[in-house]
């Protein structure tokens, strides 16, 4: 539901151009949203963690919240445009594998689903610093991007995990592998068109 | 049941509502990344040849049962990947056409005579085909930015098709519900054999 609204609802992706008060926030909030680099390392996220019961989705969300931060920061130190191709293939990559490891249904230990969270939450605040501009437009257009990307984890991670421990269907857990083989044939692609 | 399990429908509701503005936002600002995924969408549903081959996927699934209900719909699109790079790197497939027109054909007699090989046989076989619609899909890539939406779109469709042909599948619990899909399963190759004779 949640990947199919992404999907719907994209948009050409906004510049991110920093911007005043509220509609700057809802500008970075916006940004993960509509950049079709970053839906496929969020969905595999939650497809590779949510179907590994509660414990590992609190690890691994709180990983990939703090991480978010740290890879936000770590981009404002280094500057994303010093790498453009390079953290795209990155999050592609991270996608591929996750989406692999959610068709094998892999079952992560502890320390994994916390690395998860830390590859994928790190290379998305990574990916979501605005260009520079003034300080309280580049703080609200910055915060609102990080509430994105942790929303969006946070609700797919979940309302798989919802699903999977409320109703007895027995081919949910199916059906997450199907949707993990369409983000992984979605990674492969983009990556082959990103490096091309 | 934990409080942010319980409370997670309606964050998603909340969520596509409050992102719902966005749809006009992208009509205000252009149709590049809409039309691109509407593109991608579009190509696997408006060939025959294309439809065809993925109801059959889910189709044959349903007949052969589990684990292959959902196997088949899982190599598919990863093989059809596989496809679309070599279009997309630019590389070369001999008989593309006649390729997707024959898993009509083959996967359709599949259906039609309710054929039960092997799992690794029917894997190979989708597999196999799968190369040529993805080929397909790869070498009509547009060159622009709308390529990433495109290939959201056109992945989508080709698995929506499988799960329409699985759906349709499910019939297969009833008798008549069996003659329906097997004669579906005849159509289908019958479309693929019009394909194929009309490039042959």
């Amino acid at each position: 539901m949640t990947t199919l609204c992404l999907v719907a609802l994209s948009s050409p992706a906004l510049a991110h151009a920093p911007s005043p008060g509220l509609q700057g926030f809802w500008r970075g909030f916006l940004h993960p949203l509509t950049d079709p680099m970053q839906y496929p390392v969020l969905i595999a996220f939650a497809l590779a963690i949510g179907p590994l019961g509660l414990a590992a989705v609190r690890r691994s969300l709180l990983a990939f919240g703090l991480s978010t931060v740290l890879g936000f920061a770590a981009g404002i130190a280094i500057g994303t445009t010093a790498f453009p191709t390079g953290t795209t293939t990155a999050l592609l990559s991270i996608a591929a594998i996750l989406s692999l490891a959610a068709i094998l249904r892999a079952p992560l230990p502890p320390t994994l689903c916390a690395l998860t969270g830390i590859l994928a939450g790190g290379l998305a605040g990574f990916a979501n610093v605005p260009e520079q501009g003034e300080m309280a437009a580049f703080v609200v257009t910055s915060l609102g991007s990080l509430v994105a990307v942790n929303i969006v984890a946070m609700l797919t991670t979940t309302g798989i995990d919802y699903l999977g421990e409320e109703y007895d269907w027995p081919w949910l857990a199916n059906a997450w592998r199907v949707l993990a083989a369409w983000t992984l044939a979605i990674a492969v692609l983009t990556l082959a068109i990103t490096l091309r | 049941m934990t409080p942010i399990s319980r409370i997670w429908p309606v964050l998603t509701l909340a969520a596509f509502i409050g992102t719902a503005p966005e749809l006009a936002l992208a009509h205000a600002q252009g149709h590049e990344g809409e039309s691109g995924f509407w593109a991608g969408f579009t190509h696997p549903m408006l060939g025959w040849d294309h439809v065809a081959a993925m109801v059959a996927v889910g189709l044959w699934g349903a007949f052969l049962g589990a684990p292959a209900i959902w196997l088949l719909p899982v190599i598919f699109p990863l093989v059809m990947a596989f496809g679309a790079l070599i279009g997309i790197l630019g590389f070369s497939l001999p008989l593309v056409e006649a390729g997707i027109a024959l898993s009509g054909v083959v996967l359709g007699l599949m259906i039609l005579l309710k054929a039960k090989p092997a799992l690794w046989m029917a894997a190979t076989l989708v597999g196999l085909f799968a190369i040529f619609h993805g080929f397909a899909h790869g070498a009509e890539l547009p060159s622009s930015a709308h390529a990433y939406a495109f290939i959201i779109g056109f992945v989508i469709a080709t698995g929506l098709l499988h799960m329409a042909g699985i759906a349709f599948g499910a019939l297969t619990r009833w008798p008549a519900g069996t003659l329906a899909v097997q004669s579906t399963g005849a159509v289908i190759a019958g479309v693929g054999t019009v394909f194929l004779f009309n490039l042959v």
